[in-house]
């Protein structure tokens, strides 16, 4: 198994309540398990728990009670000894690049960082080419770019080391709709040459089916259904079923 | 367009560089340059106007104004940047040790910063010399002291709103060592904000050890030093105010220059407001 999550829970203080100590619990015992190559994806109304549980799963953030492993070790564990090797796409592309930097820089960050000194310039322009953007960018800062230009050297950066794990939290929300779809098709190109386990977060029901082999829905912090996303009409889930029947109309 | 380019372009940075690296080199070449020693007493020659043996005249003993002044930069200006040196060293270590590793570390390491913030800086300076004694020594020290917890604050600032940013996240997430993260995001990042501080402190701390020497809290005689020269030719203000001109205008120059440079790396680190100004 690639990534299990046994019985996650994870709560927040409540800010503004003076001296009481109110929490508030954004997981409430999340279970599921990804299998090595699966594409899946994880969908839920904003405050879900989505980016908390992506946060976890990074090893950005401590769960209050429950285990994640990868591969059978703790995340932490598995980072230090597998290094470049788990990535992640933000939602805020506009962060996700130091504007200190030129763009081959950003994209060649764990090249140089994990000792891969030679023929960097030749990989950072295969990656370019590989996300669909013409190599005269890589001379340019992040500010000089679009939205979509940045979200693309994002992900170009994110798949540098050929990840084995790679995480999309929200990573098509921020951009308008016509974007969406490219980033979508180069999401699906990447899923199907790179052949890695992709956990695709997302509140868009239509963007996962597109790309995902299995949709697993969250609700109040749990996860309330998982299904195969050839057999997304079959969902039992109250939840799932209203989710799946406001996006039909759009022929999911 | 990198830092330096933007320093460039800017006209008055770059002649505020050059004046103080001028400064600086006539500092280091002071023997050389100076026509006199700084302490060579000719009492015949007291209070002699300007001639070409005593190029700016010579003070109430008769030693050579412009003499003193080449030799004073060694002390005003260079123990000001070594001061600034170390206040920088020690504000960044603290700074990134809180930041990055929060909990009791940052807690023990901010509640002293509170202590040491709670006092100003020039009666905690004053009460430090006071305490320790005058001297070049304690003058630095009582500087460093009042000074540092201002640098781990702002630098710890730093530190936490870069580990927010998601390019420090993607490199944590990837696996990338601690060390690699201070290097190639934190510590550029602060760079620039530290620099703008640090070139603004320069200035005060060279009034601060002019002040100290002027107050006879600092260097002591016969030392040639800008703030002691000042405290000399006081005591003749009213007949031979000149005297004072050279060590007012001197300090004035420099921490002038160090003030505007300061500025200036502002607006060349602030590549946003670069952007819009295009």
């Amino acid at each position: 198994m690639m990534l299990e999550v046994r019985e996650v829970y994870r709560s927040y203080k409540k800010t503004g309540n003076g001296f009481r100590r109110e929490r508030l619990n954004v997981l409430n015992g999340v279970s599921f398990s990804i299998r090595a190559g699966e594409c899946v994806g994880l969908v839920g109304e904003s405050g879900s728990g989505k980016s908390t549980i992506s946060r976890l799963i990074l090893g950005l953030e401590k769960a209050d009670k429950g285990s994640i492993f990868i591969e059978g070790k703790r995340v932490s564990e598995w980072i230090k000894e597998n290094k470049g090797q788990m990535s992640v796409v933000f939602q805020d592309y506009t962060s996700s690049a130091n504007p200190r930097y030129k763009i081959s820089d950003v994209i060649g960050e764990l090249l140089k960082a994990f000792g891969e000194n030679e023929g960097i310039h030749g990989k950072v322009e295969h990656l370019l080419e590989k996300v669909g953007l013409p190599l005269s960018i890589a001379n340019r800062y992040p500010h000089e770019l679009s939205g979509g230009q940045l979200q693309r050297v994002c992900i170009a950066r994110a798949i540098s080391m050929h990840p084995r794990l790679l995480i999309l939290d929200e990573a098509i929300s921020s951009l308008d709709v016509s974007i969406q779809a490219q980033i979508m098709d180069l999401f699906y190109k990447i899923k199907k040459e790179m052949n890695m386990t992709i956990l695709f977060i997302a509140h868009d029901l239509q963007a996962v089916a597109h790309l995902c082999d299995k949709v697993m829905f969250l609700h109040n912090g749990q996860i309330v259904e998982q299904i195969a996303t050839s057999n997304l009409t079959d969902v039992q889930n109250e939840y799932a079923r209203r989710l799946l029947y406001s996006v039909i109309p759009f022929n999911v | 367009m990198g830092v330096i380019n933007r320093l460039k372009n800017d006209r008055l940075a770059m002649v505020c560089l050059g004046f103080l690296f001028l400064v600086l080199l006539a500092g280091v070449f002071a023997p050389v340059i100076a026509p006199h020693s700084p302490i060579e007493m000719n009492v015949k020659e007291k209070f002699a106007g300007i001639s070409m043996t005593y190029p700016l005249g010579t003070d109430q003993l008769g030693r050579c104004i412009l003499s003193r002044l080449l030799y004073g930069i060694r002390i005003t200006v260079f123990l000001s940047l070594l001061t600034m040196a170390m206040t920088i060293l020690i504000g960044t270590l603290l700074g990134i040790l809180a930041g990055l590793l929060r909990g009791k570390v940052d807690e023990v390491i901010m509640r002293i910063c509170d202590v040491f913030l709670s006092f100003p800086s020039e009666v905690m300076i004053l009460a430090i010399v006071g305490m320790m004694g005058p001297g070049l020594f304690n003058v630095v020290l009582a500087n460093i002291i009042a000074k540092w917890a201002w640098y781990t604050r702002m630098v710890r600032t730093i530190v936490l709103k870069y580990t927010d940013k998601n390019y420090v996240r993607f490199a944590k997430v990837s696996g990338c060592s601690t060390g690699h993260i201070v290097k190639t995001h934190i510590i550029p990042g602060a760079a620039g904000e530290i620099s703008v501080l640090a070139t603004l402190d320069t200035g005060s701390v060279i009034l601060i050890i002019s002040a100290l020497s002027f107050l006879g809290l600092g260097v002591q005689a016969p030392t040639a030093e800008w703030g002691m020269m000042l405290n000399e030719a006081k005591n003749v203000m009213i007949m031979y105010p000149y005297q004072m001109l050279a060590p007012g205008i001197a300090i004035l120059l420099v921490v002038a220059a160090f003030n505007f440079l300061g500025d200036s790396l502002q607006d060349a680190f602030n590549t946003k407001r670069v952007n819009k100004m295009r």
